[in-house]
């Protein structure tokens, strides 16, 4: 019936119903009609634009949400997991050499201490950095449903099963990762060495996220999904320099530990 | 004034006035204000550029919880309910027509924003959408569609010789003004070389902080509001033209406000919410969104050529400026910055001739207006580059030409037009000298210096201001004057004025809220006036209580000062002439610069603002990414009333001007639809985007008009900053930038693509 | 009902879990220093400290800090005694119009809380999320630098 625009406004935020549940049974009963909240921003800002919706559920108390782990060779990252938790918790910077650096100019500091790990994969924002980072660092998802839990690689999450967790994201340690936003919002790249292997995934540019073997700039850009023009650049343009940023990436992945 | 000739308050650095109730989170601000029985109120806009509105329907909108009323522009009645400057074309409410996204359409005012909000959605809207005309481009196609085919209310100011100006010549032009000296052609035939280019300025978003707020009220027959307008005399009279009312019925405070930058003058929501108020009753608060506000005024893009000529020699002789403005749907001030964009667009240089032509072009986009700079922005960023561009093609230095050619004091490029009154070519050189030497060139990175000087001329047009300063019964006293305090120290400089005139210490004066039924009239926060023209009022009136003072002591030549006429406590003589109680002693001036009737604009201008950059950058050929290493910037204040004040000014202008050279750029799309109107996805400058050296000088001639030799300087920081950085994005890679913002992709157009 | 300790005080705020901090903050508590300008978590005006980390109550539930430490502008100093801060600002002319100064400050002081000593990049880099159109940010750094060292010297 709206015949018009009606500005975004934190006045807009209407009653929702919310459920606090404790153990993960409880939460996945919900979760049909409850969807999850963590930190909150995504659902603040979709609110402010009119989609409150009748019922979430707090998941933030649930065992493990919150909590960063090794397993073995493996890290594990609560889906509730803040971004300055994964920025001051040493075992992150451990397992991925240069996280730090690059995480600590995430958003802001307000919104790294509020948004969370899967709030940021939920919210399916094509500009937002964290997927084509978990990409190159070719992660795991760990979603929960009534069937049980599972592990799926992170290129699956838009296929993940309807009325699903997400748990956590976990990440094979021993890896370097360089992310060059210098051109942000037109492009930016996310590369991922372990041993002599690099893999490396765009953001802000292209139709579709997507990772690839990073041996030859020319190469891994042949086997990328289309580019996109928008608001912020155009397809030429990324078309070009992409090449350029990738092999720049590659060069300082390829630098003996500590010279960058 | 024991000691005239030793300043005791003018020129000490101090901390603004009012800065401890701001640090303390004390300042309120329009949106902070409430009333008993206050309604909220919320606005439906326009979802399309272009639209005919057939049909509202605001029945069960009505019936919402907690509404009190709609209004549609059908509610508003009265033959001059438009506004705009000049041109007044804009209605409160669509009328029939709606002609950019995020124009008002309808209004709720209900007992909570919530409820406001909420009953927005039941109003139902009958659009047919019509052809969007998004850019000038289009607007001035053959076969666009006519935005105003029926004229608007105007009215014409009076031009001298050589200037003329025609409202709404054609229904996408809203306004066209002309400049040409009478000996233009000749010159111009007795060029040795010319050059013609053409170059874009892309408008940014003011970006201002606190949003647009107002507080409605309505008692008996009279309106009273209060709003962050830096208008209130303006806007009073507006006030009273759109409600039928008399002057003396409406009340206008303007209370302190989060910044403006231009945003908050002339007429803005102000009579929607009085609208609202009239129709329920009740007191009505409107507070738009940070997304409204990006929706509703915008700085002027436009389209520049510029066209120079120059002697064998290189010497300069007659520059031609066609400028067309990007106006958006309304008028706004557009009319007024096409003349002074035209007029004094030309650059500081010595012409011998000059003319232009500037447009206002109409398009479905929203209006533009007032914007720091007022068109000084616009026509710096094409001259200046033009300069740089033509040196290059002569294989002239180009600091060396500015040098040659600038201005010197005293100069004028029009006969009998106020001559220059800052030292141009000794501000080019300090701005050169603050940069550290550059370091050893990279090979895969070039570096390269670039200057500009940006240029226009503040205090407006034979302007009057008046104020009023009280002196209390305990000596103590209260300045009162028309300038209301967007965050530019206004208050703070006219307290020095007024302190060093009476002779009191600063902390011993205070400044009035600014409330049209209370302060003397002024014409608002604008043209950089307030220390020009509104501080010399403040300074007069100050001189009124000296005078008065010296009256009531019964000597004409007795010292009044730190609280004292001839050694004795001004409390005392007060006490002894009026009784126990005292009384105040109230000095009042009015100020006014002079007619000049053979001008073009019938003045002269009442000073210079300069604005001198020097910038060094390092470009990445493979990416087209600038980074500005050096950024030097200066302004001249006349006399510096408070140097503090001054560099705040100066440097808060500049990185909005480095913000305008490097990405800043409201977009639309084909369709009219704002592509990033919202704070998240407008970029704008962020403490980390601080150049690494960064360095602010103020230049004082001591040749302003003001009160101390004091000039304005707030519109001075940002107008030579994108010229300054693409000129030395030129010098690094020879890449010639005719299109702001300095993106990397249109450096790395200009250096892989156009070449 | 969500128990929190605002600016040093144990408050009970109501229940609804639609109710944003800042609007609590500022409608029910009268606490107007913390302001509400871009709605985006991008501007920074609605800084506040939650834990001693600056938040953005402009997206922040009052049910998200339940049982944690709130801090106000209004909690830092008083016009006889600024805070450090405080006294930075208006000293350096770190502020025009003031809107952004209250969040700029907590900002600063959530930094100076974990880094007594930073420097002149970290500084930028902690108030990055802390938007001000009208000083160029260079007056503000310098205030803080200042208020840092102030605060070793004798702190508040």
């Amino acid at each position: 019936m709206a015949d018009g625009l009606i500005a975004r406004s934190r006045h807009r935020i209407g009653p929702f119903h919310l459920h606090r549940p404790s153990s993960l049974a409880e939460a996945l009963d919900l979760l049909p009609t409850a969807a999850p909240i963590a930190g909150g921003v995504e659902w603040v800002e979709v609110m402010k634009r009119g989609g409150t919706p009748a019922a979430l559920q707090d998941i933030t108390k649930l065992p493990d949400l919150a909590t960063i782990r090794q397993e073995g060779e493996w890290l594990r990252l609560g889906a509730a997991v803040t971004h300055r938790q994964l920025l001051i918790d040493p075992i992150v910077e451990g397992a991925v050499g240069g996280f730090r650096h690059v995480w600590r100019e995430i958003g802001n500091p307000r919104i790294r201490a509020q948004g969370t790990l899967g709030g940021n994969l939920a919210a399916s924002n094509p500009v937002y950095d964290l997927l084509p980072v978990l990409l190159a660092l070719e992660a795991q998802l760990e979603v929960a449903d009534a069937s049980g839990t599972q592990c799926l690689p992170i290129q699956a999450l838009a296929q993940r099963p309807r009325h699903s967790l997400i748990l956590a994201v976990r990440v094979r340690a021993g890896a370097q990762l360089v992310f060059d936003r210098s051109l942000r919002p037109v492009i930016g790249i996310a590369a991922v060495r372990r041993e002599s292997s690099i893999q490396a995934a765009i953001v802000w540019a292209q139709a579709e996220v997507r990772a690839a073997p990073l041996d030859d700039p020319a190469d891994w850009c042949d086997q990328l999904p289309h580019w996109v023009d928008d608001a912020h650049g155009t397809a030429i343009y990324r078309a070009a320099v992409a090449p350029v940023l990738a092999a720049r990436a590659r060069a300082r992945l390829l630098l003996p530990v500590g010279a960058a | 004034m024991s000691h005239p000739n030793q300043l005791e308050t003018v020129g000490v650095p101090v901390a603004q006035v009012g800065a401890m109730a701001r640090v303390l989170g004390e300042q309120p601000y329009p949106c902070d204000l409430a009333a008993a029985g206050l309604l909220h109120a919320a606005v439906l806009r326009s979802p399309h550029a272009h639209a005919r509105i057939r049909s509202i329907s605001t029945e069960l909108a009505a019936q919402q919880p907690g509404v009190a009323v709609v209004a549609t522009a059908a509610d508003l009645d009265g033959p001059h309910t438009r506004f705009g400057v000049r041109v007044r074309d804009q209605p409160v409410l669509a009328s029939g027509v709606v002609r950019h996204v995020g124009e008002p359409v309808a209004a709720i005012a209900a007992a909570t924003p919530q409820q406001a909000l909420a009953a927005l959605a039941f109003i139902q809207v009958e659009y047919e959408v019509l052809a969007p005309v998004p850019t000038i481009a289009a607007a001035l196609a053959a076969d666009a569609p006519a935005l105003f085919p029926e004229a608007s209310a105007t009215s014409l100011p009076v031009y001298g010789p050589g200037a003329a100006a025609c409202a709404e010549p054609s229904p996408n032009i809203l306004w066209e003004f002309t400049l040409r000296d009478p000996t233009f052609d000749a010159v111009w035939a007795g060029a040795a070389q010319v050059f013609e280019d053409r170059y874009s300025f892309a408008r940014a978003s003011h970006y201002h902080l606190e949003p647009f707020a107002c507080l409605a009220r309505w008692s008996g027959e009279g309106l009273s509001i209060d709003t962050c307008n830096q208008d209130p005399f303006l806007l009073r009279q507006d006030l009273a033209r759109i409600f039928a009312l008399p002057e003396h019925r409406v009340r206008v405070a303007a209370h302190a406000t989060g910044a403006g930058f231009g945003a908050k003058s002339y007429c803005k929501l102000e009579p929607l919410a009085a609208l609202l108020a009239r129709l329920a009753r009740r007191p009505v608060r409107l507070v738009s969104s940070f997304d409204e506000e990006m929706l509703s005024v915008t700085q002027h893009g436009a389209e520049i050529v510029v066209r120079t000529a120059l002697s064998r020699d290189g010497a300069p002789l007659a520059r031609e400026m066609l400028i067309d403005l990007d106006g958006g749907a309304y008028a706004d001030a557009s009319a007024l910055v096409a003349d002074k964009a035209g007029y004094r667009g030309f650059g500081p240089y010595r012409w011998q001739a000059v003319a232009c032509r500037v447009r206002v072009v109409r398009t479905t986009t929203a209006p533009a207006g007032s914007y720091r700079g007022f068109g000084g922005t616009q026509t710096s960023w094409a001259g200046e580059r033009q300069i740089d561009s033509l040196c290059r093609r002569l294989a002239l230095d180009p600091i060396a030409w500015r040098r040659a050619h600038l201005l010197r004091v005293g100069e004028a490029w029009w006969p009998g037009e106020a001559g220059m009154d800052s030292d141009l070519s000794g501000g080019l050189a300090a701005v050169v000298a603050a940069l550290d030497p550059p370091a050893a060139p990279h090979a895969a990175r070039p570096r390269g210096v670039g200057v500009a000087i940006g240029l226009k001329d503040g205090g407006g047009e034979a302007r009057p201001a008046n104020a009023a300063v009280r002196l209390t019964a305990d000596g103590t006293a209260i300045v009162q004057a028309g300038v209301v305090e967007i965050g530019q120290g206004a208050t703070t400089a006219l307290a020095q004025v007024a302190a060093e005139r009476l002779g009191l210490p600063l902390d011993r004066v205070t400044v009035a809220a600014v409330d049209t039924d209370l302060s003397p009239h002024d014409l608002g926060t604008h043209a950089s006036s307030g220390m020009a023209v509104t501080a010399a009022a403040v300074a007069a009136a100050a001189d009124d209580v000296v005078a008065q003072l010296r009256a009531l002591a019964g000597r004409a030549e007795a010292v009044v000062h730190a609280g004292t006429v001839e050694g004795e406590p001004v409390a005392s003589l007060l006490k002894r002439r009026f009784g126990p109680y005292g009384a105040d002693v109230i000095g009042r001036a009015t100020v006014q610069a002079p007619r000049s009737e053979g001008l073009p604009l019938r003045s002269q201008r009442l000073y210079w603002m300069p604005s001198w950059a020097a910038a060094e950058v390092e470009v990445d050929p493979l990416t087209g990414q600038v980074r500005v290493l050096q950024l030097v910037v200066a302004g001249d204040p006349g006399t510096a009333v408070n140097v503090l004040g001054c560099i705040g000014q100066v440097e808060g202008a500049a990185v909005q001007g480095l913000g305008q050279a490097l990405f800043e750029h409201l977009r639309v799309d084909s369709a009219g639809q704002p592509l990033n109107a919202t704070p998240w996805s407008y970029r704008a400058p962020r403490a980390t985007d601080l150049p690494p050296v960064f360095r602010t000088l103020i230049l004082e001639s001591g040749l302003g008009p003001g009160p101390f030799g004091a000039k304005g300087i707030g519109e001075s920081g940002n107008l030579a900053i994108p010229a300054a950085i693409a000129n030395a994005i030129e010098a690094a890679t020879g890449a010639a930038l005719t299109s702001l913002p300095l993106t990397p992709e249109a450096v790395f157009r200009a250096l892989h693509v156009d070449s | 009902m969500t128990q929190l300790v605002l600016n040093g005080r144990a408050v009970t705020a109501p229940a609804d879990p639609q109710l944003l901090l800042g609007l609590w903050l500022r409608d029910s508590q009268g606490l107007t220093g913390l302001k509400l300008a871009c709605d985006q978590g991008v501007c920074g005006a609605c800084t506040v400290l939650v834990n001693d980390q600056p938040m953005g109550a402009c997206h922040l539930f009052v049910w998200q800090v339940e049982g944690q430490r709130v801090e106000t502008i209004e909690s830092l100093g008083s016009p006889t005694r600024l805070h450090p801060l405080q006294q930075a600002f208006h000293d350096h002319g770190a502020l025009q119009c003031g809107f952004c100064t209250p969040g700029m400050i907590l900002a600063a002081l959530a930094l100076l809380r974990v880094n007594p000593h930073p420097t002149r990049e970290e500084v930028q880099a902690a108030l990055s999320g802390n938007l001000c159109r009208c000083t160029g940010y260079r007056p503000i750094i310098d205030a803080v630098l200042a208020a840092a060292e102030a605060m070793a010297e004798s702190p508040p």
